[in-house]
């Protein structure tokens, strides 16, 4: 992994520093406060490393894995390991307060759906073959191990990487009481204790042009604007509702989320946008604050 | 923008709180030693109990009232 | 989603949340692991009286089960004269010391002291508490403390139980105390004339019995409190051993112990012996506040305490911490503190009123009072837990008597950490 630190400038509250690196197929970046070098490079490399471990932990693209071998069991039990268990148990919290609409074994969809912007969209006869492969209350659980039917997959892609946020700003937290703020690929978490940080939102959901000024918190976004397909003046959007196969009409293009942690955040996100046309009402409902983007904008 | 969103934070924190106190993730404040009771201060309550025990007719309520001490 | 879950998911998600990433990250400090231990150095001086220097260290251990391990070690030595409770005469008035082998006159218009005053206390706590379960706790602890005329040996115990996903917390608690009063040239019989040296051999006994039931509350995400009830039971031995009180005349100055059918000594020796009842009940409400302002954190204890002595007290006690430059912050200090009087207590006595009374003390600290205290903390705190910090802090006593009357000083240097 490439990481580097730079200094980045020098403040009333103390030099600020920035590292850079890549993980999750995206560009993350810590920021702190501190007075030594070396402070800022053993944060830096707190978070890089807790980065590596859960893309290793969790990825779906390695064979070395945990998630490899659920995957991969034949319908067999497979032991699984004590994080995995609460990021189940979470996924299951998921899965049941949003109705079936979030459920980690929803990935095998992707086998049918290829949102590159054009206008190829699956049979149905595609989309109904993948079906049975989906269901998490399919899927049995045992303290300590995990069954499913052969065929079936788990992805963690749609907690993972908050997930990932807030894992390594807590470990980074834990080691200095300095200002902090880790953003992998605009998933963040951030605290300070009196100059709020300046996030800036481009490239988000609107109306959140500019900047936010954010002391102490996280900021999720789900959605991505550049994937869909058209057909017929149809947009169909990348976000897929595991129940019925199908892209969750009038689904906005991304939803941002601010919340005390960032997988909290990101789901909330990731709810707003499964619900569609409800989006707005289920984010107003529970009073928090967020920015949605929709077609058009 | 900055207030709308201070005030919309508010509006969680208050939706959160029908009781007294708060959840679990809102403990960042009083997480810090300077909020924990008791033990903000390290030893300085110690020796004030001590001090004041000695030189006046009160003692107690913080914690016990006895001293272990024979200057009173 | 149904629209009646849709209104909740957001304090749910969250608790999920918490429940996912285990919360120990963010509680644990660097250095959870191993001892942190709390030193610091008093330094306490009255003009013209007490000065004590007081060296302390505590370490403090949470293990691995979450049980916790306090150890204190306290050595506290005091030199200087103390007020011996005789009143402020503008006549000479002779005293015999504490040991009875010699006497001493103050000078007229002189707040009488006992100058043979210098002990070293040493004190040694341990306290111990560990989870039961999810929601209750238990603590236990043992205090000794030895001075050369007093030993004091102290066990506590309660539990604790958390409400309210640990926004309440209810504390329930007992201690006793066995304190030994073992005082120089015997123990004076009391109200007798102090020229008389009328003393037993042998040690005073007193019994300590407390109880505690506190309430620690959240009460949002900036502010904390606590309220504790404390009851406080003393039986035995009260009494100053080394505090008399003066007996006078129609004017108020200093009769003769030979008018009093007592052994002269020297010029306004008519001075007895203190005697405060053999037991106490003291009742005492405490109420702390600890509020946030994202900077600063403000702190404000008042205390009310009444007992069977006739005291009734309160204590207020203000401060704010400011922050400051990451890693140092100021602390201003204020206390205030008043007393009133115990029903036993004269600043002096008639012949009259000796004959017929059954407990007298001239002890000021029995009488009315009302203190203030200003200071100031200054801490630098290290990243690694370490902490360094000063306070310097003025203290004034005054009382309707002139030996209430009294100024001091009191610095500390602390120093916190890891190991």
């Amino acid at each position: 992994m490439d990481v580097t630190l730079e200094h980045a400038c020098d403040k009333e509250s103390g030099p600020l520093w920035r590292g850079r690196f890549s993980a999750m197929a995206s560009p993350c970046e810590v920021l702190v406060r501190v007075d030594s070098r070396t402070r800022a490079a053993q944060v830096l490399d707190t978070v890089a490393a807790e980065a590596a471990r859960i893309e290793q932990h969790f990825s779906r693209y390695r064979d070395d894995n945990p998630v490899w071998h659920i995957n991969n069991a034949n319908g067999d039990w497979v032991d699984v390991d004590e994080e995995i268990e609460r990021l189940l148990e979470f996924a299951d919290y998921c899965y049941v307060i949003s109705d079936g609409a979030f459920d980690i074994t929803s990935g095998v969809l992707r086998r049918a759906w290829r949102f590159d912007g054009s206008d190829r969209l699956p049979g149905d006869d595609q989309v109904q073959a993948l079906l049975p492969l989906i269901g998490w209350q399919k899927v049995e659980r045992q303290p300590g191990r995990i069954r499913m039917p052969a065929g079936m997959e788990l992805d963690f892609g749609g907690i993972g990487k908050e997930y990932a946020v807030d894992r390594a700003f807590e470990l980074a937290a834990a080691c200095c009481e300095a200002d902090l703020l880790v953003n992998f690929g605009g998933d963040l978490r951030a605290r300070s204790r009196q100059e709020p940080w300046r996030v800036g939102m481009e490239g988000t959901a609107r109306p959140l042009a500019g900047t936010l000024a954010l002391t102490t918190g996280a900021l999720a976004t789900s959605g991505d604007s550049r994937r869909f397909l058209l057909k017929d003046g149809i947009r169909y959007s990348h976000v897929l509702d595991p129940r019925t196969g199908y892209p969750v009409s009038g689904a906005p293009r991304a939803v941002t989320v601010l919340a005390t942690q960032c997988t909290q955040a990101g789901l909330l996100a990731t709810l707003a946008l499964l619900q569609g046309e409800g989006a707005q009402a289920l984010l107003t409902d529970n009073q928090v604050t967020h920015w949605i983007q929709r077609e058009g904008e | 923008m900055i207030k709308i969103i201070t005030a919309a934070l508010l509006l969680v924190g208050l939706a959160g709180c029908q009781n007294l106190g708060v959840q679990p993730w809102q403990r960042d404040l009083l997480a810090q030693p300077a909020m924990t009771i008791g033990e903000a201060d390290g030893l300085d309550d110690a020796f004030d109990d001590h001090i004041y025990f000695s030189k006046e007719a009160s003692s107690g309520g913080r914690g016990f009232g006895g001293g272990g001490c024979g200057c009173n | 989603m149904k629209k009646t879950q849709t209104k909740q998911i957001s304090a749910g998600l969250a608790a999920a949340t918490c429940a996912l990433l285990g919360n120990s990250a963010q509680a644990a400090p660097a250095a959870d692991d191993g001892w942190k231990f709390d030193s610091a150095v008093l330094y306490y001086s009255e003009q013209d009286r007490v000065t004590a220097v007081e060296p302390v260290i505590q370490g403090q251990r949470t293990f691995k089960d979450d049980s916790e391990l306090k150890l204190k070690l306290t050595v506290d030595s005091l030199t200087g004269a103390s007020h011996n409770g005789a009143i402020t005469s503008d006549k000479p008035q002779t005293f015999t010391s504490p040991s009875g082998n010699e006497t001493y006159t103050t000078n007229p218009g002189e707040v009488p002291l006992d100058d043979s005053f210098h002990d070293t206390r040493t004190a040694a706590n341990v306290q111990y508490t560990r989870p039961i379960n999810r929601l209750w706790r238990w603590t236990a602890g043992l205090n000794f403390s030895n001075e050369y005329d007093f030993t004091s040996l102290g066990l506590n115990a309660g539990v604790m139980r958390d409400f309210n996903d640990k926004n309440s917390t209810l504390t329930f608690a007992l201690s006793h105390e066995a304190d030994t009063i073992d005082p120089v040239g015997g123990v004076p019989v009391g109200l007798s004339i102090q020229s008389d040296q009328q003393k037993t051999d042998g040690s005073e006994d007193r019994s300590v019995d407390d109880v505690l039931v506190g309430l620690t509350q959240v009460i949002n995400r900036r502010w904390i409190m606590q309220l504790n009830y404390n009851l406080s039971v003393t039986d035995g031995y009260n009494t100053d051993p080394y505090k008399v009180v003066t007996v006078v005349d129609a004017n108020g100055d200093p009769l003769e112990a030979e008018a009093l059918g007592g052994t002269n000594i020297g010029p306004g020796d008519g001075q007895v012996f203190e005697l405060r009842p053999d037991s106490r009940t003291k009742h005492a409400l405490y109420w702390e506040n600890r509020y946030h302002f994202s900077r600063d954190v403000l702190a404000v204890g008042y205390r009310f305490m009444t007992d069977d002595w006739g005291i009734n007290s309160h204590t207020l006690d203000v401060k704010y911490r400011i922050p400051f430059g990451q890693t140092w912050y100021v602390q201003p200090h204020v206390r205030w503190y008043q007393q009133s009087e115990a029903d036993f207590y004269r600043e002096s006595i008639t012949q009259a009123e000796l004959a017929t009374t059954k407990e007298v003390s001239a002890d000021y600290r029995l009488g009315k009072l009302t203190d203030m205290t200003y200071g100031v903390k200054l801490a630098k705190q290290w990243q690694s837990g370490q902490e360094l910090s000063f306070r310097v802090e003025s203290f004034q006593q005054s009382g309707d008597s002139d030996a209430a009357d009294l100024d001091a000083v009191i610095a500390q240097v602390g120093y916190t950490f890891y190991w």
